[in-house]
């Protein structure tokens, strides 16, 4: 129930939003009436599909569809917000003048009529969703339970799910600017439960998922990503029958490539959203300039990767997305910075203002977050651990930001002894404090890589889809959970 | 559409069965809220918010889908039904999914549940302010931020089904709260927050409660750090304990049952925890902010013991699991959650042993249902004989829910009301502490 890519000219939308060039005109005059600096008007349409599978059947589905407009308008960096699901003129009319509320002034602004402009595509698609019936996503989700089922024996049950969605923004400014993003979405999930014999004879069950996302139709599923997706899920979940719990205590922790970028989502890229800064209360506020990690170690948060779930054409505020170098051989380089942070700095936005829908004002966010390639061969650095945890998958993460103390959640992994990978280890909360953790990040390997599961990042009520990526890294401490 | 809810919630069943559909069930909802958020003496963020959106779940030649939309412009919700029917009949069938029989619906008295003050007018700008003003002058002078916010909102809800049933319910709800981030000695920044929330605006704390509960708690956080790994006594915040008591119910899902990937499989009737501990489903409640009428299947919600003196009573199935896994249906979720409160302060508590962490937060973390495994990270004070003996934080709690229930010691007399997680201080034993 998505609506289809827009062809041809831009202003392709306002027939989506039933809205015309003179109606947004009135709009933001009504929202600027009380003389607010500055707004913005958004609208969306997100249209999504999903299918299930579950004990042997394709009996579940849902589709969804969000529209509504959210109208900011600013005073200085005071901000009145209203949204309204209701698209009629009278509805728009009497947000924005709700907004305005912020304002004091007695001055209207202007608006000048929106000219659509063009911006560049991160995400072609080649099958879009909307050319896609629901039999042959059945068939799809069909198809990986029995793969999952071939491969081992052991597989008790098996669940699926392949979602999509299509979210058409236009983003209106009194300037003139008017911007259209058409943002796709692809994601697939197999679940799968094991049944095992525990050390004492007994019936052990586990169960694990794995799945994977990004922006793109149909062609997303190509046949190596649909045997991945299955053949993780069940490598996964067979793993836990054999995995015990680490002991607990301090101890060095490798993180191996791909998704243990969730290290530098907590640890640094919540700390680098510029609203924490620029409210005083991120511990790497007033750090910009100085060294924060070793020289090995750089961080970059990219907007622009071709195809990636984090990936978006323009911000939420209609400001161009970019590639923000973070941290450079070890130096704090830039926050991630919205319209309102970039004027409270003096510095131009880093496309970074995110919202997860209409009915929030966009903040900071992150959008692909990754560490760049360093010296080190990953064997060399799990030879360099006496005696350690290694990381693979995780599920979770969290972040206090002021005392800068991150966690997440190790799903699976093993035990290093002098060197080498040992007992598989499952199920164990990782913490550590930001800055500490990333001044004793001691290796970067050479192998980074983007990982491909569909990370969510919530903030302040908000969910927004994430990429990460990361090399083998080592850390010379962190506190691990465990088992007593 | 201006149609009034249970007309629009007509429209949807009528549109859908002549689209096709066999069984309907439609859920409307609307709503209006406004917060406001004040830093620096100025307002920070004035958010007003006006909604109204259509669920439907539709059965279609024995198959069954579920359905949502916001756009209710007047050729739009038709449309949206005729596809949701299409998609439906490409799905295979399943002759459990479908609603509950007629006979079993029906609703407990929503006036009863008193979720509805009427509304209560009050000025949110000198609201805010008067919090904030107060926030800042408990602040100790290491304040690095702070910050006040406040809420209102009114919401209403009709569903109604191709069968007969109709029910439905207006609240409101209320909000209050504040956060402070300190200078610690080291540079760092500990924050701490406090905050009431109420479905009646009278019931709301004190705005002294918020600005000094808010200063206390963000105080007790300077200096924090790890201690050395132990097993020990756990006195869990009452504010807290719905994280703890989540890793407990999770397991009781009927779609974790089902999916047979439940550490409660075989454990219907038997003991799971000490016989002190109790954990009540009270939908009932009047003013609960989790208290309801009727449940996802139209069924009359009823009180239920979930553990009762540590036997494992009941499972969490909606009609829907409770026909795949052949037993009588009880509800799909829970409403409002109650452990019973004991007789003694927190401080009686406290004093009566050598040394205690009181978990007041929580970290990331998760559990394992499959499992009953848990690891949380936390933070909170360390307690000697009930005087303060340093803040803690880096460090993770971890087990298995069965050992954690198992070693339950007692419940303080200290309910707190503004969740519908009502639970009184917890008290655990042999709890593993990880640390430096």
């Amino acid at each position: 129930m998505s609506i289809s890519k827009p062809q041809g000219v831009p202003g392709h939308h306002f027939a989506t939003f039933g809205v015309s060039s003179e109606l947004l005109r009135k709009v933001m005059a009504a929202a600027l009436r009380t003389g607010g600096d500055d707004c913005d008007l958004y609208f969306e349409h997100n249209g999504s599909t999903s299918v299930a599978l579950s004990d042997g059947k394709v009996s579940q589905a849902a589709t969804h569809v969000d529209l509504g407009m959210g109208v900011r308008v600013r005073n200085g960096d005071q901000i009145g917000y209203a949204y309204s699901e209701d698209l009629s003129a009278d509805a728009l009319v009497t947000a924005a003048s709700t907004a305005a509320g912020i304002a004091m002034g007695t001055t209207p602004g202007r608006a000048v009529a929106p000219v659509a402009t063009s911006i560049p595509n991160h995400y072609p698609v080649i099958r879009p969703w909307t050319e896609v019936d629901i039999a042959s996503r059945v068939a799809m989700v069909r198809s990986w339970e029995k793969a999952a089922f071939a491969q081992d024996p052991r597989i008790q049950r098996v669940e699926c799910s392949l979602s999509d969605a299509a979210k058409v923004v236009m983003i209106v400014r009194p300037d003139g600017r008017l911007f259209e993003d058409w943002r796709p979405m692809s994601r697939g999930m197999v679940r799968c439960t094991a049944e095992g014999t525990g050390p004492d004879g007994e019936t052990i069950r586990e169960s694990n998922s794995y799945n994977v996302a990004g922006r793109a139709g149909l062609e997303y599923f190509d046949e190596d990503r649909q045997d991945r997706l299955v053949k993780i899920a069940v490598e996964r979940t067979l793993f836990l029958l054999d995995a015990t719990s680490p002991s607990p205590g301090e101890m060095p922790v490798v993180l191996s490539a791909g998704p243990s970028a969730i290290l530098l989502h907590e640890a640094i890229g919540h700390g680098m959203e510029a609203d924490f800064n620029r409210k005083r209360i991120s511990i790497y506020a007033s750090r910009m300039d100085e060294r924060i990690a070793s020289d090995q170690v750089t961080i970059v948060d990219d907007g622009t990767v071709p195809g990636a779930r984090g990936s978006i054409n323009i911000d939420d505020e209609g400001n161009a997305t970019e590639r923000t170098v973070l941290v450079e051989n070890g130096m704090l380089r830039s926050y991630l910075h919205d319209e309102l942070s970039a004027t409270h700095y003096d510095l131009p936005s880093t496309g970074s203002g995110r919202r997860q829908s209409f009915r929030h004002a966009p903040i900071p966010r992150m959008r692909t977050t990754s560490m760049e390639n360093g010296p080190h061969d990953p064997q060399e650095i799990i030879e360099s651990v006496e005696k350690g945890l290694y990381c693979v998958s995780f599920s979770n993460g969290s972040v206090h930001i002021g005392g800068g103390d991150f966690a997440f959640y190790m799903k699976h992994g093993f035990l290093i002894e002098n060197g080498k990978l040992t007992q598989p280890v499952k199920d164990v909360n990782i913490i550590g404090n930001g800055p500490e953790a990333l001044e004793r990040i001691d290796m970067v390997g050479n192998d980074t890589v983007l990982d491909e599961g569909g990370w969510t990042c919530g903030k302040d009520g908000q969910s927004v889809p994430v990429s990460q990526g990361m090399p083998t890294v080592r850390v010379g401490q962190l506190v691990v959970g465990g088992a007593g | 559409m201006t149609d009034s809810l249970p007309q629009l919630a007509e429209f949807v069943i009528k549109t859908a069965m002549e689209q096709g559909a066999d069984e309907v069930k439609a859920t409307i909802s609307q709503g209006t809220s406004t917060e406001v958020s004040q830093r620096d003496g100025r307002i920070e963020k004035w958010q007003d918010s006006r909604s109204r959106s259509i669920a439907a779940a539709l059965l279609v030649n024995d198959r069954w889908s579920v359905h949502s939309t916001s756009d209710l412009r007047p050729d739009a919700v038709g449309a949206f039904l005729g596809r949701a029917v299409q998609a439906t009949q490409m799905l295979e069938p399943d002759v459990d999914r479908r609603l509950a029989d007629f006979d079993q619906m029906g609703l407990a008295d929503p006036e009863a549940l008193d979720l509805n003050d009427g509304g209560t007018p009050s000025d949110l700008r000198s609201w805010v302010s008067e919090l904030e003003r107060t926030t800042l002058a408990n602040a100790p002078d290491n304040l690095r931020s702070a910050s006040a916010f406040t809420w209102r909102g009114h919401s209403d809800r009709v569903t109604m089904t191709s069968n007969g049933f109709q029910g439905g319910y207006a609240s409101t709800d209320y909000g209050h709260g504040a956060t402070m981030s300190l200078e610690d000695v080291d540079g760092r920044l500990p924050e701490a927050y406090y905050w009431d929330h109420a479905r009646h605006h009278n019931d709301l704390c004190s705005i002294e409660t918020i600005a000094t509960e808010t200063a206390r708690r963000a105080k007790q956080r300077l200096g924090s750090g790890p201690v050395a790994s132990h097993a020990g006594f756990m006195l869990l915040d009452n504010r807290q304990a719905s994280r703890v008591l989540g890793a407990c119910l999770s397991p009781m899902s009927g779609r974790t049952l089902f999916e047979q990937r439940s550490c409660y499989l075989e454990k219907l009737g038997e003991k799971i925890g000490a016989s002190g501990f109790s954990l009540y489903d009270e939908p009932h409640l009047p003013r609960g902010l989790g208290s309801r009428a009727y449940d996802g299947d139209a069924r009359p919600t009823q009180r239920r013991a979930l553990i009762e003196d540590g036997v494992l009573k009941t499972w969490l199935l909606d009609v829907y699991y409770a026909r795949r896994l052949g037993r009588p249906p009880t509800t799909g979720g829970t409403s409002n959650l109650v452990v019973p409160p004991g007789h003694r302060s927190v401080q009686d508590i406290l004093t009566d042993h050598d040394k205690v962490i009181r978990v007041e937060g929580f970290l990331g973390g998760n559990s394992n249902p499959a499992t009953g495994r848990y690891s949380f990270g936390i933070h909170g004070t360390l307690f000697q004989n009930g005087e303060i003996a340093g803040a803690v934080s880096e460090m993770n709690i971890s087990g298995s829910i069965f050992d954690l229930l198992g070693s339950f010691v007692e419940a303080a007399d200290d309910v707190y009301t503004g969740s519908s997680c009502r639970s009184p201080s917890l008290l655990f034993d042999a709890v593993q502490f990880s640390g430096s």
